[in-house]
């Protein structure tokens, strides 16, 4: 089969794989790319990414860390990388809810990371409930940061809550902050 | 004599080595727990001080040293991600955020965050196991005779009076509570576009309101009333039903202390006006 077919047939392998959520969390580890579509597997990556691009996604390596690696230039941690599809365009606050998700659900988060962020990197949890609880009732407040802790967009470290993977691979943080930053009412 | 003074002082000072190895490690925690800026201790600093302390008393402050050090090291973990994140914070301290958030209605930082977030893009799947599992299921369920041999089945009802005695509510009975209670609400939404939640389900006794409150979440169920929340102040209101696509759930607790305080909160409301 030339090369140019079989990368083909890969990048369609590649992409059921990635959308098909196995186990809890989405995405799939590099060594089991690797072993799903052999060493040239980077390769398929980036046939697959110009392919979805023209649908509004990309394909996104993150490390369990949080660290979101260039796929042009991969280095050792690419191996262990957990690669997801991510929507490119940005979401309307009125296209939220056919996704499952309800406004005050996404702002519980929003200001979750801000706060986090703001505390440089951690934030009691406690106090992010205390932050909200004028706009949002409690119960509401800790079953959507139980629901974010479950899903991986926040870990829990004791009392603390800090980012987890999810955020790091989602959310433009840089952007985020500059917008909380100078954004006037 | 001497030797005992001699002895007491020793131990004297041990305890006061000890005394400032708890220092650095409580100092240490309190950082690390209430986020504060941990370039606010120095580190070369407290190495130092600890240096001298196991130099003095070699073996016996070593567990204490050893634990102090574990500190240090998790203060260097915090600087090194403190260092991290302050490239990506620009200087906005945790007050400035607070205030910035709070001034933000749920819908403004709902949008601004929608600006940044690319969402992943995945379908949940069954697993094999799972579908295995099912099939298990079923056949158990395929195997499990339709009616209980050996077992004398005797068909009896129980009358109204027994229910109620034993403190049980008859289907007849429950139905027509359900209509009288559709009745008084019917007539309280004639009379106001919307009635206070707690003002119609509190009653004299936590068991009546109990009941109130399962009889109204029979009316909700069956479209006959309609529930509005105030996301801001948690002001629940029974309106007249609205269209279908308002439906939601919402689950409220309630226990026999949330009972007094809203009857407390009932009664000292009518006292003022």
């Amino acid at each position: 089969m030339p090369k140019r077919k079989r990368i083909e047939e890969k990048v369609k392998r590649l992409i059921a794989v990635l959308f098909l959520r196995s186990r809890g969390r989405p995405g799939v580890r590099g060594y089991e790319l690797r072993k799903l579509l052999g060493e040239e597997y980077l390769e398929v990556v980036k046939a697959a990414q110009k392919k979805l691009e023209a649908l509004g996604l990309e394909v996104r390596a993150v490390t369990d860390e949080g660290k979101l690696l260039d796929l042009e230039n991969p280095g050792s941690e690419i191996s262990e990388a957990r690669f997801v599809i991510v929507v490119k365009e940005n979401l309307k606050p009125e296209e939220l809810k056919s996704c499952g998700w309800r406004i005050d659900e996404i702002a519980v988060l929003a200001t979750a990371i801000v706060y986090i962020l703001s505390l440089r990197g951690k934030a009691p949890r406690e106090s992010i409930v205390q932050l909200l609880r004028d706009k949002v009732p409690e119960w509401r407040i800790n079953m959507a940061l139980d629901r974010f802790i479950k899903i991986g967009y926040l870990e829990e470290e004791g009392d603390l809550l800090k980012l987890g993977w999810r955020t790091y691979a989602e959310v433009d943080l840089e952007k985020l902050m500059t917008i909380f930053s100078t954004s006037t009412q | 004599m001497g030797l005992s003074i001699r002895r007491e002082l020793k131990l004297r000072e041990w305890r006061e080595a000890v005394r400032e190895f708890e220092r650095i490690i409580s100092l240490i925690e309190d950082i690390l727990k209430k986020r504060v800026d941990p370039f606010t201790v120095d580190i070369s600093e407290l190495l130092e001080k600890m240096r001298l302390l196991l130099e003095k008393y070699g073996d016996e402050v070593l567990l204490m040293d050893m634990e102090a050090l574990s500190r240090i090291v998790d203060l260097i973990k915090e600087q090194e991600e403190w260092v991290q994140n302050e490239s990506l914070v620009l200087g906005m301290g945790p007050l400035f955020a607070l205030a910035r958030l709070r001034q933000m209605s749920l819908e403004e930082i709902a949008e601004k965050f929608c600006e940044v977030w690319n969402p992943i893009a995945y379908r949940d799947q069954m697993m094999v196991s799972t579908v295995l599992r099912a099939l298990d299921y079923l056949d158990a369920v395929r195997r499990l005779p339709k009616t209980l041999t050996g077992v004398e089945s005797v068909d009896f009802r129980l009358s109204e009076e027994t229910l109620s005695n034993l403190g049980l509510l008859g289907e007849e009975a429950f139905r027509e509570k359900l209509s009288e209670f559709s009745r008084k609400v019917e007539r309280l939404l004639g009379e106001e576009s919307s009635i206070d939640y707690w003002d119609l389900v509190l009653d004299d006794t936590f068991e009546k309101s109990l009941e109130n409150m399962i009889l109204l979440s029979y009316l909700c169920s069956r479209g006959e009333v309609s529930l509005k929340v105030n996301p801001l102040t948690d002001e629940i209101k029974v309106v007249k039903p609205g269209g279908r696509g308002d439906r939601f759930s919402l689950a409220l607790p309630f226990n026999y202390d949330i009972w007094v305080r809203r009857i407390a909160e009932k009664k000292k409301n009518r006292r003022e006006g």
